[in-house]
């Protein structure tokens, strides 16, 4: 009895099966969506097909953004989900897209309309991991600048290469040739030039504490007037107002190359005993080396320009590498804003580079948290 | 006939500057100064021609016949402030010229700060930690394959290439520090690393820029046996 | 110390430079005069950029209406001009030859005209049509600026292009105006431009950034590439002989092997009214088909006194070391 029950359900259901699968199941399913972290310029149509291609060849849609006019586009049923991308322009534009299924023979079947208004969002969260690494960043440095102008003592090793600056100094008063100093080639925007006129201070002092012939050739007219203002306040400074020429500075010329030939042909023609490249350097750096180094200069060159780097590393005679730049900077002025950002930099650094290492271990093991958390880049 | 004159100014002017590689002489600075004033002159045109007119006059001069008052003063207000810039000129009021650096420097400063994190930080040590496919760059399976199967490409190519990047990337951010004392036993160990990994990089920069000084000089070789000699001879012999 | 003057190895140290850069100068020269030519192979890094450009070709056939263009910045100007015209010549042939939408400027003040001649030369190889398939922007400055009004709407930052056309008049801007409808971004440069393109193109709206780059600022853009900010990119002169030698052999493929027909055919059933002559002189004449012909080739022409000069510059190497070494075994 009860067996002959439970295969009268058994038969009922497989028959009706057919019939609620034929009802209930869509022949595709969409969906319209807020792109989210943008200011509602785009919205997303999410297309998954349920029909075999057989049964449904092609869907119809029939896309109407805002008061544009409706416009159609055929989606061929290739069995995988389709993402479309719709661009409203702003936020609070109606959108609204209405699926046709056509089938094998050709007919149309309405499938149902989706629609939506295109929303914007106050904030962007996929920059949120590097705005709070920025907001970090600031932090520290108004922190550290603080405590350097306080007068407390942050400590910067020594660079090795500043101890090659004073017998350069030296070696031209001995030869009764003149220093060049080339600040670079970029605008005041550049830190490297920044830095390079901090450095130029100390060493104009010196120049003009020795009595030595002294050049500044500047690529930039901002820069040239920092630079004068500088050069002008090291001879005050070391008690020579007497030798400082408006001159010192100058602006040898504007354009790249036109620069460098300015400023190799004076090198040729005025010889000097010292030549410091430190700064923003581009393709011209070679050029200024290679002719300081054919009429017999000690070289000390520094910059952060990577692709150039190797040039001044095998044709001068002393070379600070990228940052260093900054930390010799720091550590010749003493000057507090560069102290505490070194010292804040160090700091952001340290803490990626823990970061980094945490999460390569724990990548090791199989778990993504530590990096999907902190470094991911999300768009 | 027009073109030919052209041409053969910018040969002479090629072989020129080329004469500075014996000596500095009379014709090197000709085409120097040559140089310096046309690429001045030019760029000032240009500034005119494609900043000053359709940035600024064009639109100033479309938004009055538009009756848009409201856009024209919006664009003088900017040329107001961008003329401010010219106080560097005068001694007593060159202070002036603070401001419109100050809004230029302020503005992209704020807007690069993120982007900058993003792609340069964030974008830059996630790479170091996992690969586009997301395999580990610390991969133990690819040293494996290696031990299976030990061949050079296996080894260096698929196993050394992360371990490597991994470590070159902690040494040198290492030698970048300067809080630790030189004598600091992490900064003397990663220090001779470090500089093999910069000395390579640099080595191979170098290398590359041989190639493109060399493609420089190519590039005029080209201009004077293929363009300017087949006009020459096309002239000569009528 | 004492030195050795007449010994063989400080005479090799001491060979004078006019020297090397005389034997220098035919070993450059006589490849390039006798028109040698050496076989290329294609990196993973080209190959990209010729992948990623037919992706797009076959999303535009896909979506006739929404098609997407690339974008060219030409932020180069005459220095660097061997290595970088190159490039930008196989990228406009490639997106001509697919029927891609081009949009460009130049970041550099010294490069706006050079741009605007370089896609008005490789468009007319194609009949392309300016203000409907090009456009050329003019002077995309201040950089960080005009790339942000890239995401808007580029005609409010350029009121007219660099012919002084009413932006708002040129179809081509009516439709295609920011980064919805652009899919690639290329840049050619020999300055840090591509990093600010990585920065804000790719780092803030996602776009493929492509980077044709000289020689020498190559190296530094290959983290880019690990990390997939940039999509591709073409170093100096080598890379750009690849990609040339994929768009050759896809234009063989599209247009026959007979360039200097095609060239001469172009214009023959053409609705002439369409072209306006200030942009270029539609027609050919044998002069001009000639150095189309050899312009199609200029990079690879380049390969052969390339390798010559590496040969040359290592030998030298080589020399200069063994001299070196031999000069301190005998100072010892």
């Amino acid at each position: 009895m009860k067996t002959k029950k439970i295969m009268i359900i058994l038969w009922a259901l497989l028959f009706c099966l057919p019939v609620a699968a034929e009802e209930r199941a869509p022949l595709a399913n969409f969906e319209l969506k807020d792109t989210p972290n943008n200011a509602g310029e785009q919205v997303e149509f999410l297309f998954v097909p349920a029909a075999s291609p057989e049964e449904v060849p092609e869907f119809l849609l029939h896309i109407a953004i805002g008061d544009e006019p409706v416009k159609e586009r055929r989606l061929v049923n290739a069995g995988k989900e389709i993402f479309l991308p719709l661009i409203t322009g702003e936020a609070g534009v109606p959108v609204e897209v209405r699926v046709e299924a056509v089938m094998d023979d050709g007919s149309l079947k309405n499938l149902g309309t989706s629609s939506l208004v295109s929303r914007g969002e106050w904030l962007n969260m996929n920059s949120m991991k590097a705005f709070i690494l920025g907001l970090l960043f600031i932090a520290l440095i108004i922190f550290y600048v603080g405590r350097a102008k306080k007068g407390k003592d942050l400590f910067i090793r020594k660079i090795p290469g500043l101890e090659a600056i004073d017998d350069a100094l030296g070696r031209a008063t001995e030869m009764g040739r003149p220093v060049f100093y080339v600040p670079g080639t970029s605008s005041m925007a550049d830190v490297a030039t920044l830095a390079s006129l901090n450095i130029l201070r100390p060493v104009a002092r010196q120049v003009a504490k020795y009595e030595t012939p002294f050049s500044v050739p500047v690529k930039d007219p901002i820069v040239v007037s920092v630079a004068q203002d500088v050069v002008k306040e090291a001879y005050m400074a070391a008690g020579r107002p007497d030798l400082y020429d408006d001159g010192i500075a100058y602006l040898a010329s504007m354009g790249q190359f036109d620069y460098s030939g300015a400023v190799s042909g004076s090198m040729m023609r005025e010889k000097p005993a010292t030549v410091f490249l430190l700064g923003m350097f581009y393709a011209e750096s070679l050029i200024l080396a290679e002719t300081a180094n054919s009429v017999g200069a000690i070289q000390i060159a520094g910059t952060d320009a990577s692709s150039q780097l190797p040039f001044f590393i095998a044709a001068c005679d002393y070379t600070l590498i990228g940052e260093e730049l900054y930390a010799a900077s720091a550590y010749m002025s003493r000057e507090p804003l560069l102290l505490g950002t070194l010292k804040a930099q160090d700091i952001l650094k340290g803490l990626l580079l823990l970061l980094f290492v945490t999460a390569i271990i724990f990548q090791l093991f199989g778990i993504d948290f530590v990096m999907d958390t902190f470094l991911k880049p999300e768009w | 006939m027009g073109t030919l004159i052209w041409m053969t100014i910018a040969l002479f002017l090629t072989l020129a500057v080329f004469s500075f590689l014996f000596r500095d002489n009379v014709l090197y600075k000709f085409a120097e100064h040559l140089f310096v004033g046309v690429s001045v002159g030019y760029t000032v045109y240009v500034s005119y021609t494609n900043l000053f007119l359709p940035r600024v006059w064009n639109p100033l001069r479309r938004a009055i016949g538009d009756g848009n008052i409201l856009l024209a003063l919006w664009l003088a207000l900017g040329v107001l402030v961008g003329i401010l810039y010219f106080s560097r000129f005068t001694q007593n009021w060159n202070w002036v010229s603070r401001y419109p650096i100050s809004i230029t420097v302020g503005y992209l400063t704020g807007y690069s700060i993120i982007p900058s994190l993003k792609a340069r930080i964030l974008s830059q040590f996630y790479g170091t930690v996992v690969d586009p496919a997301g395999d580990s760059l610390l991969n133990a399976e690819k040293i494996g394959v290696f031990f299976k199967e030990p061949t050079l490409h296996n080894f260096f190519f698929e196993a050394m290439a992360g371990p490597l990047l991994v470590f070159g990337v902690f040494v040198v951010i290492v030698y970048f520090f300067f809080s630790f004392k030189n004598t600091n036993p992490v900064v003397r160990f990663s220090r001779n690393p470090a500089l093999v990994y910069l000395m390579v990089a640099f080595g191979a920069s170098f290398g590359y820029t041989f190639m493109g000084r060399i493609s420089l000089f190519i590039g005029r070789m080209n201009f004077i046996f293929h363009e300017w000699w087949p006009i020459f001879k096309n002239m000569i012999s009528g | 110390m004492r030195k050795n003057k007449n010994a063989w190895y400080e005479k090799l140290l001491a060979i004078p430079k006019p020297v090397i850069y005389v034997i220098m100068f035919f070993v450059v020269a006589l490849p390039v005069l006798f028109k040698m030519q050496i076989s290329t192979y294609v990196t993973t890094e080209v190959q990209l950029i010729y992948d990623h450009m037919e992706e797009l070709y076959r999303y535009n056939l896909e979506n006739p209406d929404e098609k997407k263009a690339v974008f060219i910045a030409f932020d180069y100007d005459p220095s660097t001009m061997a290595e970088l015209d190159p490039m930008a010549f196989a990228t406009l042939r490639h997106a001509f030859l697919r029927d891609i939408p081009v949009l460009g400027w130049s970041g550099l003040p010294t490069g706006v005209d050079l741009g605007e001649q370089n896609m008005h030369l490789i468009a007319k190889e194609y009949g392309a049509v300016y203000g409907e398939d090009y456009v050329f922007l003019g002077y995309g400055y201040p950089f960080v600026q005009a790339i942000i009004a890239l995401a808007t709407d580029v005609k409010t930052f350029f009121a007219s292009d660099k012919a002084g056309n009413n932006t708002r008049d040129l179809p081509l801007l009516g439709e295609i105006y920011n980064f919805n409808r652009i899919g690639l971004v290329f840049t050619m440069s020999g300055t840090s431009y591509p990093e600010s393109w990585v920065t804000y193109a790719n780092g803030l709206y996602g776009k493929k950034v492509i980077t044709g780059s000289t020689a020498v600022s190559a190296a530094k853009y290959y983290p880019f590439l690990q990390t997939e900010q940039m999509s591709g990119l073409m170093g100096g002169l080598k890379g750009a002989a690849e990609y040339e030698q994929l768009v050759e052999n896809l234009e063989k493929e599209i247009h026959g092997k007979d360039v200097k027909t095609y060239l001469e055919n172009l214009y023959r059933d053409k609705d002439l009214s369409r072209y306006d002559s200030s942009n270029y002189k539609t027609g050919f004449t044998p002069d001009e088909i000639q150095l189309s012909v050899a312009r199609r080739s200029t990079a690879r022409q380049g390969m052969a006194p390339q390798a010559t000069a590496h040969f040359y510059v290592i030998l030298l190497i080589i020399i200069g070391n063994i001299a070196y070494f031999a000069r301190m075994r005998n100072s010892k």
